[in-house]
């Protein structure tokens, strides 16, 4: 498709360069409807590299950012709206943006196959009399359709320019930029249908009959729909979810795994004789070696070697999430979640939370009924955020070779997890209420971008990289430090009579009914909370071998411990993000215990179980 | 000297580890998503 093939109708538009406005500054916000590609186009207006995904609630706070070749213009993206009325946290951000903070001009971006719902949206906007101008988003998916918009008509109604784009294949945008740089110079305020203050009935009777106007739709079966019908039928949506996670997870952490772990196990050990070697040679102390290749690279680097495996991961969330199913799973999962008296709603941050739980429970912003929203805050950490994997990674290696279920499996805990946890939850007299409505609007099935999906998959992977060679790195020298000296700073003639060889022993006994009752796995645990990757590191620094791990564990204590690890409080990150959002300390230590005791019970439940069985 | 070097380096990188979590812990590295997230709330 080109260029003037979707921006016909907004030809005679008068063009100024956006470059040339240099004599004052401006603000344009950006509103439209969640999932309506705000985000992608403000990356690309911005070359940022904000978050995008193909669901609602991407977006749950203001994001501002200079426009591309011209400082004085600044692009703030806020989060997706259906009106000005403001019922959860994220809307209130947009309403009390467009009330108090005066942009200078909207730019509102509409999902051309839902023009009738955006509508409403823009006659909200155009009622405060701003100048606007409308990006009719996502045309070639509409025009393929069968959707055809008349954008003079639209023009004539809300008196501003209406321009057709596609901000994921950067279609229409130069004429999307001089529309604006036009606008910012002409101040046309827009106008609205009717008074701001008319009922909803009748402003959504008048959109209606603007959209069928201004719209031709020829009733097209698309694919879309078609697949639809299958990956959200009553009987086979479950089976592919399963299926789906299953390979993903199995595909990353397992054949990936057994193709890189090798190879990057044998290069962090040649490294570390390297290491030896070369400070033996220039008479580098014994202990500071020992820092070096036991602490800092035992620690550090039997990390960083599961990046192959997560980069994987990511670049398949990505193409799950860029292009619709993940949308479709929260719709799915509403049928199941409501069973239990639990929303669709509370999935979409979940599938956040995978990344990494703060973001996660920050999306739980989204959700309107409050004690709805303060459970998902509560339940999001239990899915295999990023910084699990490792451990999980680490066991499925080293302890289930050849059983391709092991990684799969704890994602599909992790949702049983939230789905028993909601449960409970909501069988307690604090979170006990009828759970909201939950409507989300299925965007079409689109073809994920490379761009995106590399996007995503570069920035969560690079994030790790980062986390692993700062934090990580220092943990790993101070679990190193903690296990080489004795509590009066001797040399420990063993590691189980350093400081942390009493702590480990000191906390070993609550662990030993869930079978991982040795001190090394205590103190690994409690290494976890400042960072989950410090697990695997722990583990490894603490145990020195592959050999040692194995002879600590069986099959079913590793599974039990990867399913505490999974399921117990996060990591203080989260932590913070979790009382953030609940409000107070008192509460959240009541949620972080709720975690960790449901995952005692959980890995209890595993290993006592496991061992009548196996 | 080599231990001196090397050991400064050590702890050259163990700081910058420490300063990065506290960043972090408070919401602050600004590299993580979850920091990005909470850094762009304060504003």
């Amino acid at each position: 498709m080109n260029v003037e093939a979707v921006t016909a109708p907004g030809e005679e538009i008068q063009r100024a360069r956006i470059k040339n406005i240099k004599d004052k500054k401006f603000t344009i916000a950006l509103v439209g409807n969640p999932n309506c590609g705000k985000t992608t186009l403000f990356n690309l207006m911005t070359k940022s590299r904000e978050y995008v995904g193909n669901w609602p609630g991407v977006t749950v706070e203001k994001k501002v950012a200079k426009l591309v070749g011209n400082d004085n213009v600044a692009v703030v993206d806020l989060p997706g709206v259906y009106s000005l009325s403001p019922f959860t946290p994220d809307e209130r951000v947009t309403h009390d943006y467009i009330e108090n903070e005066n942009p200078d001009l909207v730019l509102n971006i509409i999902d051309t196959s839902l023009l009738e719902r955006s509508l409403v949206l823009t006659h909200a906007i155009a009622s405060h009399g701003v100048p606007m101008v409308c990006a009719l988003n996502m045309a070639d998916i509409a025009r393929r359709n069968g959707i055809e918009v008349d954008t003079r008509y639209l023009e004539s109604v809300f008196n501003c320019p209406f321009v057709q784009i596609s901000a994921a294949k950067e279609v229409g945008i130069d004429v999307l930029l001089d529309t604006i740089a036009h606008q910012l110079v002409e101040r046309r305020p827009a106008r609205s249908v009717l008074p701001e203050d008319a009922p909803m009935d009748d402003v959504r009777k008048a959109v209606a009959e603007i959209a069928g106007k201004s719209a031709v739709i020829d009733d097209v079966d698309n694919f879309s729909d078609r697949l639809d019908r299958i990956v959200t039928d009553k009987w086979l949506a479950i089976p592919i979810f399963f299926l789906v996670s299953w390979r993903i997870y199995f595909l990353s952490i397992q054949v990936v795994g057994e193709i890189t772990g090798g190879w990057a196990e044998s290069a962090v050990e040649a490294l570390g004789t390297l290491i030896t070697n070369g400070f033996a040679a220039m008479g580098v102390s014994e202990m500071l070696t020992s820092l070096v290749v036991d602490g800092i690279l035992g620690g550090a680097g039997s990390v960083i070697i599961f990046v192959p495996q997560l980069f994987v991961l990511f670049v398949l969330l990505s193409v799950l999430e860029d292009c619709g199913y993940m949308s479709r799973v929260a719709f799915v999962m509403d049928r199941i979640f409501r069973v239990f008296g639990l929303s669709g709603k509370s999935f979409i941050p979940m599938v956040v939370g995978t990344g990494c739980s703060v973001p996660g429970i920050m999306a739980s912003r989204t959700i309107e009924n409050k004690k709805d929203r303060l459970m998902t805050v509560v339940l999001v950490p239990f899915m295999p955020c990023s910084a699990k994997l490792p451990v999980i990674a680490l066991f499925a290696g080293l302890m289930f070779s050849g059983h391709s279920w092991v990684a799969p499996s704890f994602y599909i805990m992790g949702v049983a997890s939230v789905i028993l946890g909601g449960v409970i939850l909501k069988h307690t007299g604090f979170f006990k209420q009828e759970p909201a409505p939950f409507v989300l609007e299925l965007s079409q099935y689109h073809l994920p971008t490379v761009k995106n999906v590399w996007e995503s998959a570069r920035q969560r992977t690079k994030e790790f990289i980062k986390k692993v060679t700062t934090i990580i790195l220092a943990a790993s020298a101070v679990i190193w430090f903690l296990q080489y000296f004795t509590p009066s700073l001797q040399v420990a003639d063993s590691a189980e009579y350093s400081m942390l060889g009493y702590i480990g022993k000191f906390i070993a006994p609550v662990f030993a009914p869930l079978g991982f009752g040795n001190w090394q796995s205590a103190v690994s645990i409690l290494t976890g909370f400042a960072a989950r990757e410090n697990v695997a590191a722990s583990i490894n620094i603490l145990f020195g071998s592959e050999s040692a791990i194995k002879a600590a564990f069986t099959q079913v204590s590793a599974y039990a411990f990867c399913a505490f690890v999974l399921l117990s409080s996060p990591c203080m990150g989260a932590v913070a993000a979790m009382k953030k959002e609940i409000g107070n300390m008192k509460d959240t230590l009541l949620a972080m215990c709720f975690q960790t005791g449901f995952a005692y019970v959980i890995a209890l439940v595993i290993y006592q179980a496991g061992r009548l069985i196996f | 000297m080599m231990n001196y070097i090397i050991g400064a380096a050590v702890m050259f990188l163990v700081f910058r580890g420490i300063k990065a979590y506290f960043k972090h812990d408070s919401g602050c590295c600004g590299s993580c998503a979850g920091c990005k997230s909470a850094c762009s709330m304060r504003k």
